[in-house]
């Protein structure tokens, strides 16, 4: 012990050699640690960062020497410049050193260039004002000293963020609970963008839907979960910027005349549980799932959409615009006044719309609360104290009187579906919150077998389609072009030719 | 740091309410049912209310008067005794998500660049907006995102004395708009403040709030620790075989009091929620049935017990369970 303290002080306690053996004879066991500890750390972050600036200082060097040259640094130089510098000893600092190395720096900042130091996304189109601002900057300033907080900010709203102009209205795509959403292209990236403006000139401040849709969307970085984009705030507006899908669940039904190839209802049912049980880990319900709220792209990429609802409590009946919400896809708990805030309120939505995928119609269509119920019911069976604990007491179901509905054989309605569809369809549509199905156990269904185990694994961003075993198929109902409908747009066709292609290969 | 005064410019003009006209910390808090010579009080409160400085008398019992939050509790919650779903489904992995995302959200020493608050003007402040939440019904959660909200936006704005009660309160409308059902209204909230303010002023403030804080308000609360943490408890409770679920109102007391003393600003919510736990699990007299915590969980945990001991109250309840 003695000894090898004195073995590694003269190397690196010098200084304070009298303390540490203080230490040591007071305590041994702790100084055990202590000099562990020291001897591992100490001496060794010392010599690394040590080497650390020695190598940068030497990179520095290298370059140098090597920017003048451009093999480095820059594009394969298009002017091989005709006034070759004197070639440049190292170390050598002297003015007209200085003076081309901002020569080859002026030269890099082509657009491309820019967005790949900047990490920004390559289809990032900057304006070409925001160039030329950067480029002046550099000349001034050759040294290219590290932005300060202020600048990078002002850079941010430069290239466009947080603006309005950034982003061109292209047409009305609908209204809102409580917003209307545009359809619009970013300047920035050419990309479309859905623009959902929100009004905020209530009587009670910002509406509480719009809030807890950015504050929620903010932290909610998922494949199958719709993309905030930008978030713009004007006076009386505050425009959220959306990525664009240009189908949902429900135009996707219409569309393949409600006859989906039963594979592409298991990728998009695993989709849609991929993306709840994102949230549901984070303690955020959806509870206004439909499919209306499944945004589907081309790729066959389904996202989570319309967070207004997430984090309420009770689910209205009606909007703010007064409009009445769905009642075929909430759970008869809620259906009969619960207001437990949890998970598998959704969970009975997903229910019902693979019943929906898998026979090309809604569920339990009802129009008022009582038919809802009475639709679940006489499928379902009147539930019992056995099927449901405590319902029995629940004053709201005895003062419906329902007759004692005995449930039917799910089989006979969905025939379609495989033995393991449903079974996970009953596991979804237990009355006992309880017992019913989380997010997460049903992924882990045996139903997903087939699409194999590699897909639990993917990471939060990465879509199901990364994965070259996953494909859709071309769905059996799906008409020609020719039968759809009309004010279609083009997007749809797009859509219907890249799924045949995915089919063929 | 010249922002004071674009925070002026939503104070009132006449002044309106210093931080010293706003309440202390109520003496008690227990969910007594109200007598009816507390109604008889409260009728007259009501109607004195324009003329009292804050608007609302020192104890605040919850109120007999059917607020507009107020929920009809339906026979199909759990049974007591049984652990929440959410808690059995994702607990683990959702604690673990919450406790990576505390440290984003945790307002450090949000006096520091402050030029005129005090930390006393802070307890005075938090100690209002808890009786307050109380008095409206709000939950727990909600009070816990308005104080974390009030911390950040102080990290991000120096604010005048006579407009932190305005703070608060924008505070406390955000926090519930995010978590409750029903949030308060806005001319409610006003009437707390013994109408110093006006609603374009606290319109106002509310988008401010929104926009410094970059709209991030799905903060993870000392309310979600603390229920975390308790239903932990509950599970190796009922593991071991003891019925008896963690007494949790307690630890909620002490986590109010904790929220309300800016000496608690520097530890985490997982951290004050845990200790106060321990905390009364020591109180109790009973075993600490949760992991022993780390140097800075004791450490907080020693704090918690002076704090408990300054707030006779706090001893009071406790000698009475």
């Amino acid at each position: 012990m003695e000894e090898k303290i004195l073995n590694f002080e003269p190397l690196f306690f010098s200084p304070s050699s009298q303390n540490t053996r203080v230490l040591c004879c007071s305590t041994m066991n702790k100084m055990k640690n202590f000099k562990r500890r020291f001897s591992l750390s100490v001496p060794r972050t010392e010599t690394i960062e040590e080497n650390d600036f020695t190598g940068q200082i030497n990179q520095l060097n290298i370059q140098h020497i090597q920017a003048p040259t451009g093999d480095m640094l820059g594009p394969p130089s298009q002017d091989v410049s005709p006034v070759s510098p004197e070639p440049t000893t190292p170390g050598a600092q002297s003015p007209s050193h200085l003076l081309y190395h901002s020569k080859a720096q002026h030269r890099r900042f082509s657009m491309e260039d820019v967005s790949k130091r900047m990490s920004l996304p390559m289809d990032i189109r900057l304006p070409p004002e925001f160039l030329k601002k950067l480029q002046p900057e550099n000349e001034n300033s050759p040294l290219c000293k590290p932005l300060s907080r202020m600048s990078r900010r002002a850079s941010l709203s430069d290239i466009g963020f947080g603006k309005l102009e950034t982003y061109v209205k292209l047409g009305k795509l609908g209204e809102g609970t409580y917003a209307t959403v545009f359809k619009g292209r970013s300047k920035l990236t050419e990309n479309l963008v859905a623009l959902k403006e929100i009004r905020l000139e209530h009587d009670e401040g910002a509406p509480c839907t719009a809030i807890r849709e950015v504050s929620l969307l903010k932290n909610l970085k998922h494949a199958n979960i719709v993309t905030l984009h930008d978030i713009i705030h004007t006076e009386r507006c505050l425009t959220l910027v959306f990525e664009y899908l240009d189908s949902d669940l429900k135009q996707y039904l219409d569309n393949c005349g409600n006859l989906m190839s039963m594979h592409n209802v298991k990728i998009f049912m695993f989709q849609l549980l991929r993306g709840l049980s994102y949230c549901h880990k984070r303690k955020i319900l959806h509870r206004d799932l439909k499919p209306q709220n499944l945004l589907i792209n081309d790729r066959g990429e389904l996202k989570l959409a319309d967070f207004g609802l997430a984090r309420a409590k009770s689910v209205p009946t009606k909007t703010y615009s007064n409009e009445v919400v769905t009642l075929w896809y909430r759970p008869p708990d809620v259906l009969l006044g619960s207001t437990e805030y949890s998970t598998p309120i959704d969970m009975w939505g997903v229910g019902c719309i693979l019943y929906e995928m898998a026979t090309g119609r809604p569920m339990f269509p009802g129009a008022t609360v009582k038919e809802e119920l009475h639709l679940i019911f006489r499928l379902m069976g009147t539930p019992t104290e056995e099927t449901w604990p405590g319902v029995s007491s629940n004053e709201e179901f005895r003062s419906y009187l329902f007759p004692q509905y005995r449930a039917q054989n799910l089989i006979n309605h969905v025939p379609r579906l495989d033995t393991e569809g449903i079974d996970l369809l009953c596991a979804l549509l237990q009355f006992d919150t309880r017992s019913r199905l989380s997010g997460e156990a049903a992924l882990r269904h045996s139903y997903f077998l087939s699409l194999g185990e590699i897909i639990h694994n993917l990471p939060d961003t990465a879509s199901v389609f990364s994965l070259r075993e996953v494909q859709l198929q071309k769905d059996p109902g799906h008409r020609s072009s020719v039968f759809q409908p009309l004010g279609k747009t083009l997007s749809h066709l797009y859509t219907f030719n890249s799924r045949w292609f995915l089919w063929k290969n | 740091r010249c922002v004071i005064g674009l925070i002026r410019m939503v104070a009132p003009a006449e002044g309106g309410c210093g931080s010293g006209t706003l309440h202390r910390r109520t003496p008690t808090t227990t969910a007594a049912p109200p007598s009816d010579r507390q109604k008889a009080r409260r009728r007259k409160q009501k109607f004195m209310s324009k003329l009292c400085d804050s608007g609302f008398e020192e104890d605040l019992a919850p109120s007999p008067s059917p607020s507009p939050v107020r929920i009809e509790v339906l026979p199909l919650r759990p049974h007591a005794g049984q652990l929440p779903t959410w808690f059995l489904q994702y607990g683990d992995i959702g604690y673990r998500i919450q406790k990576e995302k505390e440290a984003h959200f945790h307002p450090c020493r949000s006096l520091e660049q402050q030029p005129q608050l005090t930390a006393e003007a802070r307890c005075t402040l938090v100690s209002w907006l808890i009786s307050l939440h109380k008095y409206l019904r709000l939950s727990f959660e909600s009070c816990c995102l308005a104080v974390n909200i009030v911390d950040r936006f102080l990290v991000s704005t120096p604010v005048a004395a006579d407009c932190f009660q305005l703070v608060g309160a924008a505070a406390l409308l955000l926090a519930s708009k995010q978590v409750e059902v029903c949030s308060p209204r806005i001319s409610h909230l006003l009437s707390f403040c013994c109408d110093a303010f006006t609603k374009e002023q606290l319109c106002n403030l509310e988008c401010l709030i929104l926009l410094r804080l970059n709209f991030r308000l799905d903060a993870p609360t000392l309310a979600f620790f603390l229920d975390y943490y308790t239903n932990y408890l509950d599970a190796s409770r009922l593991e071991s075989g003891c019925r008896f679920p963690a007494d949790s109102s307690l630890a909620q007391k002490v986590c109010e009091l904790s929220l309300a003393d800016y000496a608690f600003n520097k530890y985490s919510p997982s951290v004050i929620a845990g200790s106060a736990l321990w905390l009364t699990s020591d109180l109790m007299g009973g075993q600490w049935a949760g992991e022993l915590g780390s140097h800075l969980a004791l450490e907080c945990k020693d704090k918690l017990k002076l704090l408990v001991s300054l707030n006779k109250d706090m001893l009071e309840t406790i000698c009475t369970l």
